[in-house]
């Protein structure tokens, strides 16, 4: 594997990490635009982790 | 009881994010879907890229590579369309070459889409429509996307500040290294785009190629515009090339030698690198450069742009431009002639080497009939945003979308040109 097969793979786990804290924050936090917000903040994450853009 | 209001405000608020992403998913998976192109008589061979470089084998980069072998032997020439996407009349005039020509002798091998990635998406903050459609005899319209000038950043990430350009050193600035045409030759072990440029010139170097040239379009403010930019060993056929295109069919293309301290660019490496004479072509096209109004489906099309014609006025530009513009079918029949005069032109001095490619319509009827006369008539439909029964007809009013722009179009409205 070369420098970029690890970089794709470092930013991936990063995001993971960012989807999963967001998902924490959401049932953690009990203010509905809190909660919205955490969500809208995952949306290019997930986006990403997920190969789609 | 607090804590299940804040899980059910929680999964609420999960609900609207995934189904903004379903709709946002379904518009950039759309974006991927490639417009057909149909094999036409000559089509001997289609290979991918990654037949001659292991590492873009699995990669969004690899691209299809189209072989029409003439039954007599004779020289080869690459066509590599597509290089960069935001300039419709290249990948336009591969399929012109792909679904028509027939080639006598030698090897005419097509790239349509060397910058594969750079289809899937349009570059940020242009505001370019997403696809453009041809007109064809009867009502068919043929569509096709356009894209970004460079490779999908995402797939590239991370990229260097300053791109030091391998191997000469030269240093560019950031945003080149996602430039297909900044990455000539490419390195097996670089980026994808360096892989990418690595691909094309093993291409050129296992396939024995003779003549590669790489077509472009450019802004008339631009100074390489409506021009020919030759390695010097290819003067000679440029120069041939360029006299037949002037005294046979009136088109005044420049001759600029491909100067020696600017690497990366094709028409530098390739002739550098290899043995294949190497040119890059430019027709003019207002919609990529900075010198326009609202980029629509329009100014693809016609190339007709008041600001550019005030820029013209102002004597800014590199080549003639007035108010007739330079309309989708007079670009495409200066790039197909030019690709055929330089066919012949390197038969004529190389005569134990033919290229003979027929088949193919000259200037004079592109430009009276149209690009879409000769192209295959594809009956799939263009796929659209959503795929729910009845939406396009709810959306779409008398063949013009409600947002203003997009298939709305029709190329006959756009010059005037009667339906078949």
């Amino acid at each position: 594997m070369d420098i970029f097969g690890f970089y794709n793979i470092l930013y991936r786990v990063i995001y993971i990490y960012v989807i999963g804290m967001c998902i924490w924050s959401i049932f953690t936090h009990k203010e509905f635009q809190r909660q919205i917000g955490y969500a809208m903040i995952m949306v290019p994450f997930l986006l990403r982790v997920l190969g789609i853009k | 009881m607090a804590e299940k209001e804040v899980v059910k405000k929680g999964i609420i608020a999960l609900v609207i994010v995934l189904a903004i992403i379903s709709l946002g998913s379904v518009y950039f998976l759309r974006q991927r879907i490639e417009a057909p192109i149909v094999s036409g008589p000559g089509v001997t061979k289609i290979s991918m890229l990654s037949d001659y470089f292991e590492g873009l084998k699995g990669s969004r980069a690899d691209t299809e590579v189209y072989f029409l072998e003439g039954e007599e032997p004779g020289g080869t020439m690459l066509l590599m369309c597509g290089t960069h996407p935001c300039e419709p009349d290249t990948l336009l005039s591969a399929v012109m070459f792909i679904e028509n020509a027939i080639v006598k002798a030698g090897r005419l091998i097509v790239v349509p889409r060397a910058q594969k990635t750079g289809y899937e998406q349009t570059q940020p903050g242009r505001g370019y429509p997403p696809r453009f459609h041809i007109k064809q005899d009867g009502d068919n319209m043929r569509w096709f996307r356009m894209g970004n000038r460079t490779m999908d950043a995402a797939i590239s990430w991370p990229n260097p500040t300053v791109y030091v350009h391998y191997p000469e050193g030269q240093t560019l600035a950031e945003g080149e290294t996602l430039n297909l045409n900044r990455n000539h030759p490419g390195r097996p072990n670089g980026r994808l785009t360096e892989k990418l440029g690595h691909a094309i010139i093993s291409l050129i170097k296992k396939e024995n190629i003779d003549v590669s040239i790489d077509p472009h379009e450019a802004p008339p403010d631009r100074p390489l515009v409506s021009a020919i930019c030759a390695h010097e060993r290819a003067v000679d056929v440029a120069t041939l090339s360029v006299l037949n295109m002037e005294s046979i069919w009136g088109v005044r293309v420049r001759l600029e030698m491909s100067p020696k301290n600017l690497r990366a660019l094709s028409h530098r490496e390739w002739g550098d690198h290899s043995q294949t004479l190497a040119m890059l072509i430019e027709t003019p096209s207002p919609m990529h450069g900075p010198i326009r109004g609202k980029a629509t489906e329009k100014l693809l099309l016609d190339a007709i742009d008041e600001l550019e014609l005030r820029a013209a006025k102002a004597g800014r530009v590199f080549c003639p431009y007035d108010e007739k513009g330079y309309p989708i079918s007079v670009r495409n029949a200066r790039h197909v002639q030019h690709y055929i005069e330089i066919a012949s032109a390197w038969t004529e001095l190389n005569p134990d080497k033919p290229i003979i490619i027929e088949n193919i319509p000259t200037y004079t009827e592109i430009v009276e009939n149209g690009v879409g006369h000769y192209l295959a008539v594809v009956e799939e439909p263009e796929p659209w945003l959503f795929p729910i029964p009845g939406i396009r007809e709810f959306f779409f009013n008398e063949g013009r979308p409600f947002w203003g722009y997009g298939s709305g179009w029709t190329y006959d409205k756009v010059l005037g040109a009667k339906p078949r």
